[in-house]
């Protein structure tokens, strides 16, 4: 109950400040279609870039590559959360 | 050429990766190919027309290729009676052997005789194997037929057999069951049938417990009897004596367990032990103030589901232009992600269709090459799996390397020892001799645990 009204008053807020803002410019449909297009073009051939290189190893790397090139501020921001606990008294 | 140096042992060391990883490859293939060897089922029935009875029936199979932790035996047997009565477990005595043998001079062919005993080119060997479980089931068939049925599972693994199998390649070996009535005067009164028996080796681990086999016959079987076959009772005085130490035994066990009973009991009173009466009031009460928590904190799960998607549609419908690069990302990683893990071989590259949008016209016409036809060729698909094999190898490593970079960069630290010559080199004139007298001081530095890399976040 008191959850769902506080949600609700954030809730009124948030749309009226929303609702006031004009439209934007629609982007096109079309144009949004075509870079999906692009995309179909690449994961349907994707099978074939496994000729060259296993796609296993790229499906398992990758996701690990981006995690290591991101180590610095990951730990920055793991730190930090762990500073806003009292107690554990980390800087 | 004279960094050259610096990589051989990383060449080597791919090379050992590969040599590893092939080597690997070759395992797998053959076990492979024997787990959809040497699987053979025997039924059979005998009446113990005497006293002693025996049995054996093989598993012979030219191809077969042993290895260490294949084998498994899954043995059904199962004893009628004609006169439940009649019969008393502790009377039959059922027990089984394992031999093999193989033959020395001819070992692609299998040759089964029964005067094969003579033979002084095969080589035999007994082995009794561990009981790895066992039940009796008691049935009762359409015609009132009472009956035991005993699965026993027997393990090899834990057998002198097991090593003996893998050195040799050739082998053939059965499984050979005694079966002894101690009372002769019960001669007749009941047949034994092997119902069935298995043999397998998919894998290290024990694909299928007893109660799966029973499960797939499809069979009602009634609850499992606790003991599966009696112990004959033992009327020697050393018989006596054993019996009488296993009563002191089992006295001093449950004088050892009875404080940890009552500090099992303590703690049960605490955790949910607590008289009839009071256990419901307290769940009442805990149950009461849940509710309350939940009703006051704990929103409706669609309430805030009905508010995101309304306020989602508003900002896509203000921001539609924003949204777009975030909304392309997402659908790259949600396809990136649904990639199949599975190697599909499907090495064919699909052009579609390009036309200009509001053109019907096509451009380019679509149109497919299949690249399976050039793998075909034995070679050149060995080629390409070493180059696979490479390319893994080196992007692991080159992970590596990076991940070790980074992590130095960040909380590591590394040790560089330095070395340095000082050289000093002194003239001076002499007036006298109209000379310069030059003399050379070499003074060597060595700076040790010089820490670099240090930064601080």
């Amino acid at each position: 109950m008191i959850t769902e009204r506080v949600v609700s008053i954030l809730y009124n807020v948030v749309y009226f400040l929303l609702n006031g803002i004009p439209d934007t410019i629609q982007f096109p449909q079309q144009l949004l279609n075509s870079i999906y297009h692009v995309y179909d073009i690449i994961f349907d051939n994707i099978g074939f870039l496994g000729m060259f290189i296993r796609l296993n190893t790229i499906k398992t790397l990758f996701p690990l590559v981006i995690v290591v090139i991101n180590l610095e501020y990951i730990i920055k921001l793991i730190v930090w959360l762990l500073g806003k606990i009292p107690g554990l008294n980390i800087k | 050429m004279k960094d050259f140096k610096k990589w051989i042992p990383f060449i080597l060391f791919i090379f050992l990766c590969m040599l590893i990883y092939s080597n690997h490859g070759m395992i797998e293939v053959k076990a492979l190919t024997t787990s959809n060897l040497d699987r053979e089922h025997s039924y059979f029935t005998y009446t113990l027309d005497s006293e002693n009875r025996e049995h054996k029936y093989f598993l012979n199979n030219s191809n077969f290729i042993s290895k260490i932790n294949d084998k498994f035996y899954l043995f059904g047997t199962k004893i009628y009676f004609n006169n439940e009565s009649s019969y008393t477990r502790g009377n039959l005595y059922l027990t089984y052997h394992f031999k093999y043998y193989y033959d020395i001079t001819d070992t692609n062919n299998f040759h089964f005789k029964d005067d094969i005993y003579g033979f002084s080119s095969y080589y035999f060997a007994t082995h009794y194997a561990d009981i790895y479980e066992e039940k009796l089931y008691t049935s009762i068939d359409d015609k009132g037929k009472y009956s035991y049925d005993y699965f026993i599972t027997l393990n090899f693994t834990s057998t002198n057999m097991c090593n003996l199998l893998s050195n040799c390649q050739n082998d053939y070996f059965w499984i050979y069951s005694y079966t002894k009535n101690r009372d002769t005067s019960k001669v007749g009164d009941f047949s034994i049938e092997i119902i069935n028996a298995m043999y397998t080796n998919e894998g290290t681990s024990y694909p299928f417990s007893i109660e799966d086999y029973i499960n797939s016959q499809s069979i009602d079987y009634q609850n499992p009897l606790d003991q599966p076959f009696q112990e004959e009772v033992d009327n020697s005085i050393l018989g006596y004596i054993k019996r009488i130490w296993n009563k002191i035994v089992a006295i001093g066990s449950g004088l050892i367990a009875f404080p940890e009973r009552i500090v099992n009991f303590i703690r049960d009173l605490f955790s949910g032990g607590l008289p009839s009466w009071i256990s419901p009031w307290f769940d009442n009460i805990k149950d009461a103030i849940i509710d309350a928590l939940e009703y006051l904190f704990i929103p409706d799960s669609t309430f805030i589901d009905s508010k995101y998607q309304t306020i989602k549609t508003l900002f896509e419908q203000k921001f539609s232009l924003l949204l777009v690069p975030f909304n392309a990302l997402s659908e790259l990683v949600t396809r990136f992600n649904n990639l199949s893990l599975i190697q599909t071989n499907n090495y064919t590259i699909n052009i579609p269709e390009f036309t200009v949008p509001g053109y019907s016209v096509p451009i380019i016409n679509s149109t497919s090459y299949d690249l399976n036809n050039v793998l075909s060729n034995n070679t050149i698909h060995t080629i390409w799996i070493l180059y696979l094999d490479f390319l893994d190898v080196f992007l692991i490593i080159s992970f590596l390397n990076l991940s070790w970079n980074k992590l130095n960069s960040i909380i590591g630290a590394q040790i560089v020892d330095t070395e340095g010559v000082i050289v000093t080199d002194t003239g001076v004139f002499d007036g006298e001799t109209g000379e310069y007298l030059y003399s050379r001081k070499n003074v060597t530095t060595r700076k040790t645990h010089n820490w670099r890399g240090v930064k601080r976040l």
